[in-house]
């Protein structure tokens, strides 16, 4: 009896791994995706209207895409704080709120950073768009390791418990 | 918050807590806020200036931090303004700018490598105006150097010939004067006062005139032809004027081309000249024939 539950304690432990895995695959396609859709709309708004960055980041808090609302409250607290502290730093210590987003997402947002509300409308714009760019790319390739791995991750996992549990007991 | 406070929020943290740590005394009598690349930040009074003690030299990234901080991270929305030297913060701080000029077709568009930043700490100051006003207000020209306190002088009478019962409009085109910051101002310019804040002044009269049917128009630091020809419509519309002007005294200012139009046409029948003596303002007032 007790061997029996022990071995679906560690099936159950591998498969969990493998939920996790895959939930964080899915986590940083919707984190990707809600990033660029929040990025596109700070575009047309600095395009159509040169909104200010304070009201941009308040809006977006309110009514951006999920995933990017965390960060954009960050932002809007630091710049309703206005303590001094720069904007590329504010901006960097909000991308925190979105982990999802992954090392090299989160690199290349910050990057922008040291871009957006230091330049003409023009030059920021262009740098969302290079911003944008990479983050499809990114969101491309974690798409394609979700149709790949998405299914196999969970499914491994049991195995692996099973393996183990056959093995150890 | 008063005006030394505001002039704070535009500081980066290690200026900020070198400033927070002056005297009251000093931030009190404080007028303006020097940064030069490479030099001391300084405290400018009345009488002079003095060094910011422990705030080591000034960095172009220190500059580029002011301006971001004062702009709220949105160089975008203060592009214009910039262009023509300043940009102005919520408080009615006046931040002055300096460096390379980018120029296209001879005129300035944009400023790059910053050098040097005056940043203006605004105040109202009610006793500036004592012994100034008269029973029946005449059209009146305030004259000072450039940081005499014009300025206040005007947001001064302003608020008493308004609080006296004139409707008094105000073109405020760099924001300082009643420093509006949603709809509202932040300074006193009185009950009976309509601002208008942004606009060019020469336009901005016109469209006061026009709009709010002033008995006195204010216009801060008159300096250009459509600002004079504006002068001039006002007061033939029998608008009276409360102008201020850069200059060392009448004599100096009605020399000065654009300025004697004014004398020609007998636009002000007073002027109030603004001087320094051992560090306090003194004010002559002559009358004009």
């Amino acid at each position: 009896m007790t061997r029996l539950i022990g071995a679906m304690f560690l099936v159950s432990g591998c498969a969990g791994v493998g939920w996790l895995r895959k939930r964080a695959m899915v986590e940083k396609v919707r984190a990707l995706e809600d990033m660029i859709a929040a990025l596109d709309r700070l575009r047309s708004e600095l395009n159509t209207r040169c909104t200010p960055l304070a009201e941009l980041a308040a809006v977006l808090s309110r009514e951006g895409p999920r995933d990017a609302r965390g960060v954009f409250a960050s932002v809007a607290e630091g710049l309703r704080d206005a303590d001094g502290e720069s904007f590329s730093a504010l901006w960097e210590r909000s991308l925190q709120h979105c982990p999802a987003l992954g090392g090299e997402g989160t690199a290349a947002l910050a990057r922008l950073g040291a871009i957006l509300g230091r330049y003409s409308v023009g030059e920021q714009t262009a740098a969302i768009d290079r911003c944008i760019a990479y983050l499809e790319q990114e969101l491309g390739e974690a798409r394609e390791k979700l149709r790949r791995d998405g299914t196999l991750a969970p499914a491994l996992g049991t195995a692996a418990g099973l393996v183990g549990s056959v093995l150890l007991f | 918050m008063d005006g030394f406070e505001n002039a704070l929020r535009v500081l980066p943290r290690s200026l900020r807590e070198a400033a927070a740590h002056l005297p009251k005394g000093v931030r009190t009598n404080a007028e303006e806020l020097r940064l030069r690349l490479g030099r001391a930040p300084a405290v400018r009074f009345a009488e002079g200036e003095a060094d910011l003690p422990g705030a080591g030299s000034v960095t172009a990234e220190m500059l580029r931090a002011v301006l971001e901080l004062a702009t709220g991270a949105s160089w975008h929305t203060a592009e214009d303004s910039l262009r023509r030297g300043f940009v102005t913060v919520q408080g009615g701080c006046r931040i002055g700018v300096c460096g390379q000029a980018v120029a296209e077709s001879g005129r300035v568009v944009s400023i790059r490598e910053l050098s040097s930043l005056c940043i203006r700490i605004p105040r109202e100051v009610r006793e500036s105006a004592d012994g100034l006003m008269e029973k029946e207000f005449q059209s009146t020209v305030l004259i000072s150097p450039p940081s005499g306190g014009k300025t206040t002088l005007l947001r001064e009478m302003c608020r008493r010939l308004s609080d006296g019962g004139l409707p008094v409009s105000l073109c405020d085109e760099r924001g300082e004067v009643a420093a509006v910051w949603n709809g509202r101002a932040q300074f006193d310019v009185g009950a009976r006062t309509d601002v208008l804040t942004g606009a060019p002044k020469g336009e901005g009269a016109m469209m006061l005139l026009r709009s709010m049917a002033p008995r006195v128009l204010a216009l801060d630091e008159i300096t250009a032809p459509e600002d004079v020809e504006a002068c001039l419509c006002a007061a033939n519309c029998g608008v009276r004027l409360l102008v201020t002007a850069h200059g060392c005294g009448t004599e100096d200012l009605f020399s000065r081309g654009i300025y004697r139009k004014l004398t020609e046409h007998k636009l002000f029948r007073r002027a109030v000249v603004i001087g320094v003596v051992g560090g306090r303002r003194s004010y002559r007032v002559e009358k004009l024939s």
